[in-house]
């Protein structure tokens, strides 16, 4: 045995040995494998955190987002961003490519901290880092801008947003689709001058963006670059007011670039800018007319039809409405949106032509069946003011008492959901009309604390802060409400307006 | 063999195969399977780390492509990647560790404890034929299991529940190989006969008790329906728990492919024994053994 065990064991230990020695030598020159399987990994651990959050806002928790934070933080500490030049391998650049991606989540969640100054310095080291990277780069521009716009310094997003237009094209290539984003930043900076009241630089930039679609519609004409250059186009006409030019420029990306796929929300665009723009409903009517012979039965089809019984309404032809709308609601009771829409209108129908005890039913059938909808939620509050409107004091009470409860009960049912927000709106507006000023008050402050990130609840701080002292003539609770609008929403045009009326509350 | 003799035969089996698992006979060479199985596995799951990357990586990507390659795909084809590493593995060393397994079986059924060097030692001399059965049955099982879905995969879209037929089909017809092969490991290892007399000994004990012999394979394989659920569940494992769960799934499944192995290979082993012992086959198995 000594014989034979000696040299086979020692030739198994030379062979152990120089395998070892070729896979180390071998595997050294793979350490980009594992820090790109590393990075992938974390980024997949913060990922599956920043998710979950984005899916349920409302549970989402400071000690989770510090949890995401962390784990995009570790991954721009250990892979840091490639310097300008640099030649990168494929795992080299995926790696890179994480980074940079970790560095615009933690932007995002830096601005969500109201910490804009963060923000732009992490978008601007990715826009200066990530030139090779198409993606990275515009959503960096992109970020920046939107950065700039939150720390109110509009005159530097514009830049930005000018930078972004002269740096990259709207699509790689004519065969590639085209970035929306990129193309509808004209249009962005003309609505940012607007909503500032600068006229002039507004119309500047809306002709700037004319002139920038009008150059990729020729430049790269037959791409999707310029079918959907020519759409934008036709929005900013409508964004102007020029619905002439808008028409114009929908009804030729309809004749170039329309398909079966694009045409029946072209034309239902087409026809609401003849309805509401031009004041042309004949127009309007051939197109819906149009998408409903060509879309039957599609959700296209049932929404033109829906505009035509609005047409026959506001003409007066009611019963050519209802046939419509029955038609409608029977074909597509399971699509809520149409249905709750062709209901609202067969109401509407009824009312107009005064025959309020058909009306009646259908308002009741719109709130039971479809509680979550605009129309739905809107039907008792309607009911409870027809009766009012109508001098019936009694039965406007009783229809007021019975929206009461039924908003009630959609709070509790739909509890934790956008419906519960509107249902609490119009229960505070039911409250109001009952003259239950203490109700609606504390109503408004409930919620405002309940959905204390929504862009109504500092207005629904202020208004029960009115109540307060001008209904109930509680200046202390009033002068609470306000003193929390100020410290809550600082920096606000409402903390403003708080504090406003704090002033004028002590002087 | 009439029906209620081979169930008797089967409860027999088994009893005797839960014997020896009580006294951990010829677990072994089956443990060392399940190691070398694990090793395979922690290969592919942590192929990114030198210096299995200068080895494992090239073959990841050759056979499942470039997204193999990425943080958690590696994972989610950590199944079918091992079930190729396992055919090569099966063959070439499954069928030692099944031989020295066979060989420690037939030593307690005869009353001795076969020591895991000696029985090693044992098998160690019939390693070609051990390979040459093994290829045969993973061959044919190979064929049968691939082959239709070539023809037919298209099932799987068009009628799904022609698909399940045709895959239940499949599975039974794999299993049916495996039953008519099952007595050629402890023909070669245990009784020490030639290849042709162990395949032609195995069909011939195979047919002559078909229903026990069907029976020691399915049963057992059938404990791998459980992993197999587990694995049909990997993106809500991944997604809701963790994605290096799915290691522990692949675990599982090895130590199920253990019990199934050994729970096999013991029945079978003991049938052989028994139908040597009893001299209904024609050469009488060596006592050396």
């Amino acid at each position: 045995m000594g014989r034979t065990t000696g040299p086979r064991l020692s030739m198994a230990v030379l062979v152990l040995a120089l395998l070892s020695a070729a896979a180390l030598v071998v595997g050294c020159g793979s350490g980009e494998i594992r820090d790109r399987y590393e990075a992938e990994k974390m980024a997949w651990q913060a990922g599956k955190l920043a998710r979950a959050m984005s899916t349920n806002p409302e549970l989402a928790t400071d000690e989770m987002r510090a949890r995401v934070e962390e784990g995009y933080a570790a991954i721009v500490r250990r892979f840091r961003p490639p310097t300008p030049g640099e030649t990168l391998t494929r795992q080299a650049s995926d790696i890179a490519s994480i980074s940079g991606q970790s560095r615009l989540a933690l932007a995002a969640l830096a601005l969500d901290r109201d910490d804009p100054g963060k923000a732009l310095e992490l978008y601007r080291s990715v826009r200066d880092s990530y030139s090779f990277d198409r993606a990275l780069s515009i959503d960096a521009y992109l970020g920046a801008g939107n950065a700039l716009e939150i720390a109110d310094q509009w005159p530097e997003a514009v830049r930005t947003y000018e930078e972004l237009l002269a740096d990259w094209r709207p699509a790689p290539s004519q065969a590639e689709a085209p970035d929306l984003r990129i193309l509808r930043t004209p249009v962005r900076v003309a609505l940012g001058y607007t909503a500032r009241r600068d006229a002039a630089h507004a119309s500047e930039w809306y002709e700037r963006a004319y002139a920038y679609y009008d150059r990729w519609i020729s430049d790269w004409d037959g791409s999707p670059t310029a079918a959907l250059a020519l759409d934008m186009k036709g929005e900013a006409y409508v964004q102007q007011g020029r619905f002439r030019e808008a028409a114009d420029a929908y009804e030729l990306l309809d004749e170039r670039y329309g398909t079966e796929d694009n045409r029946g929300a072209l034309w239902l665009r087409l026809a609401e800018i003849y309805a509401s723009g031009l004041g042309r409903p004949a127009k309007a009517r051939d197109y819906y007319l149009m998408v409903t012979q060509a879309y039957a039965g599609e959700v296209a089809g049932a929404t033109a039809e829906i505009a035509i019984a609005r047409l026959n309404i506001e003409d007066g032809e009611y019963a050519a409405a209802r046939i419509r709308l029955e038609k409608t609601l029977e074909d597509f009771k399971d699509e809520k949106a149409i249905a709750a829409t062709a209901l609202q209108y067969l109401a509407l129908s009824h009312e107009l032509e005064g025959a309020w005890e058909s009306a009646l039913p259908r308002y009741n059938a719109l709130a039971q069946e479809h509680p979550t909808t605009l129309y739905g939620l809107a039907a008792p509050l309607h009911v409870a003011r027809h009766y009012r409107d109508a001098g019936a004091a009694e039965a406007a009470d009783k229809a007021l008492a019975r929206a009461v409860e039924h908003y009630e009960r959609v709070i509790h049912d739909y509890a934790s959901s956008p419906a519960e927000l509107a249902a609490r709106s119009h229960l505070v507006e039911a409250l109001l009309d009952q003259h239950e000023w203490g109700k609606a008050a504390d109503k408004l402050v409930e919620t405002a604390g309940l959905f204390a990130g929504s862009e109504a609840a500092p207005g629904m701080l202020l208004q029960a802060a009115e109540l307060y002292r001008g209904k109930l003539g509680d200046t202390a609770k009033a002068t609470r409400t306000l003193e929390t609008v100020r410290a809550t929403y600082a920096g606000t045009p409402a903390a403003k307006a708080a504090d406003d009326r704090l002033r004028s509350m002590t002087e | 063999m009439r029906l209620s003799e081979q169930v008797n035969a089967l409860l027999w089996s088994w009893s005797e195969t839960l014997r020896a698992l009580r006294r951990r006979a010829a677990l072994g060479p089956l443990l060392v399977y399940a190691a070398a199985q694990t090793a395979a596995l922690l290969a592919l799951a942590f192929f990114a780390y030198p210096p299995l990357s200068a080895v494992v990586a090239p073959a990841l990507k050759w056979r499942f492509g470039e997204r193999a390659l990425h943080y958690p795909n590696n994972l989610f084809v950590l199944r079918p990647a091992l079930g190729e590493v396992d055919v090569p593995l099966s063959v070439l060393f499954g069928s030692l560790t099944a031989g020295a397994a066979a060989i420690a079986f037939a030593a307690f059924y005869h009353g001795r404890r076969e020591r895991f060097a000696a029985s090693w030692r044992a098998a160690s001399p019939c390693y070609l034929p051990l390979v040459g059965a093994a290829a045969i049955t993973t061959a044919l099982s190979q064929v049968i299991s691939r082959v239709p879905l070539s023809f037919w995969g298209h099932l799987a879209e068009d009628s799904p529940s022609r698909f399940r037929l045709l895959r239940l089909v499949t599975i039974a017809l794999v299993i049916a190989v495996q039953a008519l092969m099952v007595y050629a490991i402890p023909a070669i290892a245990a009784g020490k006969r030639r290849f042709g007399p162990a395949v032609l000994g195995s069909l011939r004990l195979a047919v002559r008790q078909p229903v026990v012999t069907y029976l020691i394979v399915a049963a057992p394989a059938a404990l791998e329906l459980f992993p197999a659920w587990l694995a049909r569940e990997s993106d809500v494992i991944a997604i809701r728990f963790s994605p290096e769960l799915l290691i522990g799934v692949m675990l599982i499944w090895i130590a199920v492919i253990l019990l199934a192995s050994y729970a096999t290979l013991g029945a079978a082993t003991r049938l052989f024994v028994h139908s040597t012992d009893d001299g209904v086959t024609d050469t009488a198995p060596s006592k050396e053994a």
